[in-house]
């Protein structure tokens, strides 16, 4: 038997095997003093590890967690609770402005605008509106603020090319020089056209706002 | 690591004995009162949760001990254990025994709590012993040497020690509940048993049996 065969049967004995061939290790032990004294010390060990006790329990301790246990699944269901009612109150708002805010981009009452001949006084203000015949979509809405932006970019654009004109000098205007502006803002006028058309609904939207601010004005009497 | 699987076919469980062949034979028994319980666990019925903390109070309770060496934090530690275990019992396998996931999960937050306290400039103070009547000869010094031995091992080493020679779990117990192959815990083992012994005879607690006298060689 050598070092190794004598090591394994001491693991053996730790774990509670057999000793198996005890004649041969004993020889063993006998030349060896390496294994002679692991052999001791596991005997030492075992007899060490019967007369040890395992940690004793405090008396305490079960009471504490169950309690301990018992507490944080009351507070996790608290919490649960909490985050399902926020989240269903933050639902709840978001619909609400929803609808809110839709409401107040449909209001729309026909209202008889004042001709310019007659005169501006507290009748017309107080004038019976007629109710609103249908609330416009959130689409028609956005196309009259559209075609508001549109005419007041409308509006830019001309000034800037009269200005532009300006610029020039009378001996150079010319039909030439004339037909040179017009071209090179050709373009310009072109995309003036395509945002109009479609800003044309924003636009309209605007104009209709501005009318009935006016309207709302408390008027002062003479 | 595969486990012992109680919905799979007979030949195939079988099979599966010849890797767990200590523990196949409870594991039927055993995982079927521990559904019950656990099932009742989950229900919140507090006398379930008691129960089951009773169950395994002893040995989540004392691997704690043994592995931070320090009264205080095995508590809060096992504590947190069975916070642990009843936070994650819906996530428990059934097929599974309890007690080895419930270990599992104790080796885990021991190794965590070491990690955190050795970040910590403070020193854990060494068990106190807590026998009934300390007794009168060298046992206790014994005693004491065996665990200060056990203090100084690897943790890994020290867990399998303690779950071995304290608990009495059986080498696949260990195994799943460390998560290793059964070959490295019984590696781990070896390894912790020949450096405790060897620290038992550098601290003289061990005295070497004398040898057989040499035959006397011929003039």
């Amino acid at each position: 038997m050598n070092c190794s065969e004598s090591q394994n049967l001491l693991q053996r004995r730790l774990d509670g095997e057999p000793p198996g061939d005890s004649a041969e290790l004993a020889r063993h032990l006998a030349d060896c003093a390496e294994c002679r004294g692991l052999h001791a010390a596991a005997g030492h060990l075992e007899a060490g590890l019967r007369l040890g006790r395992p940690p004793v329990v405090p008396s305490y301790f079960t009471e504490a967690v169950v309690g301990h246990l018992l507490a944080d699944r009351r507070g996790r269901q608290r919490r649960r609770w909490l985050v399902s009612v926020a989240l269903a109150a933050s639902l709840l708002l978001a619909v609400g402005l929803a609808f809110y805010w839709q409401g107040i981009g449909f209001t729309t009452k026909t209202v008889p605008i004042a001709s310019s001949t007659a005169p501006i006084d507290k009748k017309i203000a107080t004038a019976p509106v007629a109710p609103a015949a249908k609330r416009p979509s959130f689409r028609e809405n956005m196309a009259q603020a559209g075609s508001a932006v549109a005419s007041l970019t409308r509006r830019a654009t001309d000034e800037t090319l009269n200005e532009s004109r300006m610029l020039i000098p009378e001996t150079l205007s010319g039909p030439t020089v004339q037909g040179a502006i017009d071209t090179s803002a050709q373009p310009l006028r072109e995309a003036s056209e395509g945002v109009t058309s479609g800003l044309e609904p924003v636009t309209t939207s605007a104009r209709r706002a501005m009318n009935m601010f006016m309207r709302d004005i408390p008027l002062t009497e003479n | 690591m595969r486990h012992p699987d109680l919905s799979a076919p007979l030949a195939c469980r079988l099979k599966l004995c010849r890797f767990y062949p200590s523990i196949f034979s409870r594991v039927a028994e055993v995982s079927t009162e521990d559904a019950r319980l656990v099932k009742r666990c989950l229900k919140e019925d507090p006398q379930a949760i008691q129960e089951l903390v009773e169950r395994f109070q002893g040995e989540v309770y004392g691997l704690c001990f043994r592995l931070l060496n320090h009264r205080q934090d095995a508590e809060d530690v096992a504590q947190e254990v069975f916070l642990r275990v009843f936070r994650s019992l819906r996530r428990w396998d059934s097929t599974r025994p309890l007690k080895p996931w419930i270990v599992g999960i104790t080796v885990n937050r021991c190794r965590t709590w070491m990690a955190q306290r050795a970040r910590r400039p403070e020193l854990a103070d060494y068990l106190q012993e807590t026998a009934a009547s300390p007794p009168e000869d060298d046992s206790a010094e014994l005693l004491h040497e065996i665990q200060t031995a056990l203090a100084q091992l690897r943790p890994e080493y020290r867990t399998v020690f303690v779950l071995f020679h304290e608990q009495g779990q059986l080498y696949d117990e260990i195994a799943l509940a460390v998560d290793r192959p059964v070959g490295t815990v019984k590696t781990w083992l070896h390894r912790a048993r020949m450096e405790v012994l060897e620290k038992l005879r550098q601290r003289g607690m061990v005295a070497d049996l004398p040898a057989e006298p040499e035959p006397q060689r011929p003039k």
